[in-house]
């Protein structure tokens, strides 16, 4: 019931009480994982308002930037049983595409549905991407491209990591306006997502999660 | 936009980027590059406001650009009276609004396009200290006037528009959309800058009527591929009253207001028609939602809107030329008799779009473009 009120609260997008709130449940003995258990059913609900048109993009941003305050609080309590557990993601816009939008509020709802992101930013070559692959041993990189003319970009970084020999080990989903499923697979990606709540329930799927 | 039948079907781009159409044209390009040395200049922001208020050269680039437009058959010129830089940075500047431009090169052909990057403003503090946007800009003056001259220096061969930002999209795009879904979650703070910025779309409005032009383009984008960017109340309580008084203003001095937005916005269809926005740019063809379709839209409201679009940027760039040839046929085919419908792209011209493809595009308007509209099934 306690916990219900912070689930409540994200849900509510009562941006100035969230962080009070979970610094007030923390002095108060619970735990930091019941804490972060509870934002994560939030993010999950206003995902499926999202979803049912309840909620638009900016709600979705909001409850994203709650998410990232309340785990300021919560970050440093957590870091030393979690973070080597977590399953990892790439996140990146192509190379000569500067929109983060998507990407960001991407990086936001998988950090709340638990997995570790290697956030690589905007306009990312090939190589930052293998290279980053090499180094987390990541199973899913999640690709950004939102103009028409950086699209063979996707190709370029489905080439890439097979010359690197990565390709079996690793997803390719991507997404942004001028994509579809036909055109995702065309390129070489495996597959598509049409918005970042779908995107998290894609990539858990290509993890096997 | 009288909903009448002219001699033709007027056509207009409302951004063209592409090196290699306009050198096709024999339009010189490369302009761009002028801005890596200004960059580095001390005082480069007052050296780029120099040269935005010298009437002669605003004058001569519009004439340059419209006699591009013209040798395409184009009929409308923009012309850009706000978002000028508010301080030049490395690489492009902070506009008018907060928002950080910058200059992206396409790797293909070397175009370089104005890209947005996101917002200088994090909160209702900086909006405060940032102040409001002047009307009276001594450089709004210059491209006005600078307009009407080109305008009729090429005998009324093109018709300019003038294009000032609008309500919603410049306004969240200067606090980026983390910052700005804070402010929406503070409605005094949101009327407040809504104001604000409608404020000062109306006073241009005003300002253009005054010059006795007789059309403004609206800059926004109230939707993305999967909808609206924010709640449907959002818009109704700080975007739409403001877009009404703009339209009312304009329609008192005889001047159409046409409205530019991105994205599915079906949901607020119904509320600009009622704004009293004439023409709707560019019915965007690649939404998500395949009820977002011009030719449903124009078969339910033809008569209340005149209809500006929409040939798929995506089949202008990796499409056949057949598709091209048939979707343009059937846009004029469909939309332009008894008038209300400007040909145009789905969104603008970008790099990616290629010369062969356009040159299709072009060559079905030239060959079924004249009224009355016969276009073979």
């Amino acid at each position: 019931m306690a916990l219900q009120e912070i689930t409540d609260t994200l849900v509510g997008l009562k941006s100035d009480e969230v962080v009070d709130l979970v610094k007030a449940k923390l002095k108060s003995g619970v735990e930091p994982h019941e804490v972060l258990k509870a934002l994560m059913v939030g993010m999950d609900k206003v995902g499926k308002l999202f979803e049912k048109n309840e909620y638009y993009l900016t709600e979705l941003v909001l409850a994203g930037e709650m998410m990232k305050d309340a785990l300021k609080v919560l970050g440093p309590k957590l870091k030393s049983d979690q973070s080597s557990s977590k399953q990892k993601v790439i996140c990146a816009t192509v190379l000569g595409d500067y929109h983060d939008i998507g990407k960001n509020i991407l990086r936001i709802l998988l950090i709340s549905a638990g997995f570790e992101v290697i956030d690589l930013g905007t306009d990312c070559s090939k190589e930052k991407i293998i290279k980053a692959v090499k180094k987390y041993g990541v199973k899913v990189v999640a690709l950004s491209s939102l103009m028409i003319m950086t699209l063979k970009e996707i190709s370029d970084v489905s080439a890439a990591l097979k010359e690197a020999g990565l390709r079996d080990q690793v997803k390719i989903i991507v997404g942004g306006a001028p994509l579809n499923m036909e055109l995702a697979k065309e390129l070489g990606a495996d597959d598509f997502a049409a918005d970042a709540v779908e995107g998290v329930r894609h990539i858990k799927a290509l993890m096997g999660a | 936009m009288n909903h009448e039948e002219p001699d033709r079907i007027p056509a207009l781009e409302v951004a063209f980027y592409s090196d290699t159409i306009k050198k096709h044209y024999g339009m010189k390009v490369g302009g761009e590059s002028s801005l890596k040395i200004v960059q580095y200049l001390p005082f480069r922001t007052r050296l780029v406001r120099k040269f935005l208020e010298n009437p002669k050269i605003a004058v001569k680039s519009l004439i340059d650009s419209f006699k591009f437009y013209i040798k395409m058959k184009l009929d409308v010129g923009l012309t850009i009276v706000s978002n000028f830089p508010r301080n030049v940075i490395r690489g492009g500047f902070i506009d008018e609004y907060g928002r950080i431009m910058q200059y992206e090169k396409y790797k293909g052909d070397g175009t370089y396009i104005l890209g947005y990057h996101g917002g200088h403003l994090h909160n209702f503090e900086d909006f405060e200290q940032w102040g409001v946007l002047d009307p009276q800009d001594e450089i709004r003056e210059v491209m006005l006037k600078a307009t009407i001259e080109a305008q009729r220096e090429l005998n009324n061969e093109i018709f300019a528009i003038p294009a000032v930002a609008s309500v919603f999209e410049n306004t969240w795009e200067g606090f980026g959309l983390e910052n700005f879904s804070k402010i929406l979650a503070h409605p005094k703070e949101a009327q407040a800058i809504f104001d604000s910025r409608g404020e000062f779309t109306l006073e241009m409005t005003k300002i253009v009527t005054e010059h006795d032009i007789r059309a403004i383009l609206l800059w926004d984008d109230y939707g993305f591929k999967n909808g609206l960017f924010t709640n449907p109340r959002h818009y109704r309580t700080y975007v739409f009253p403001w877009l009404k008084k703009i339209c009312d203003t304009a329609h008192k001095k005889d001047c159409k207001v046409i409205l530019h937005s991105d994205g599915d916005i079906l949901e607020l269809f119904e509320d600009i028609i009622q704004s009293g926005v004439d023409a709707l740019h560019p019915i965007e063809p690649t939404t998500a939602n395949p009820e977002y379709n011009i030719f449903k839209l124009h078969a339910k409201y033809r008569d209340k809107i005149t209809f500006i679009g929409n040939i798929s940027p995506a089949m202008l760039s990796t499409g056949k030329i057949t598709e091209i040839e048939e979707y343009s046929k059937k846009l004029i085919r469909e939309l332009a008799p008894g008038g209300g419908y400007i040909f145009s792209s789905g969104h603008s011209i970008n790099p990616a779009v290629t010369l062969d493809r356009w040159l299709a595009v072009l060559n079905i308007r030239e060959k079924y473009g004249q009224y009355p509209i016969q276009v073979p099934d």
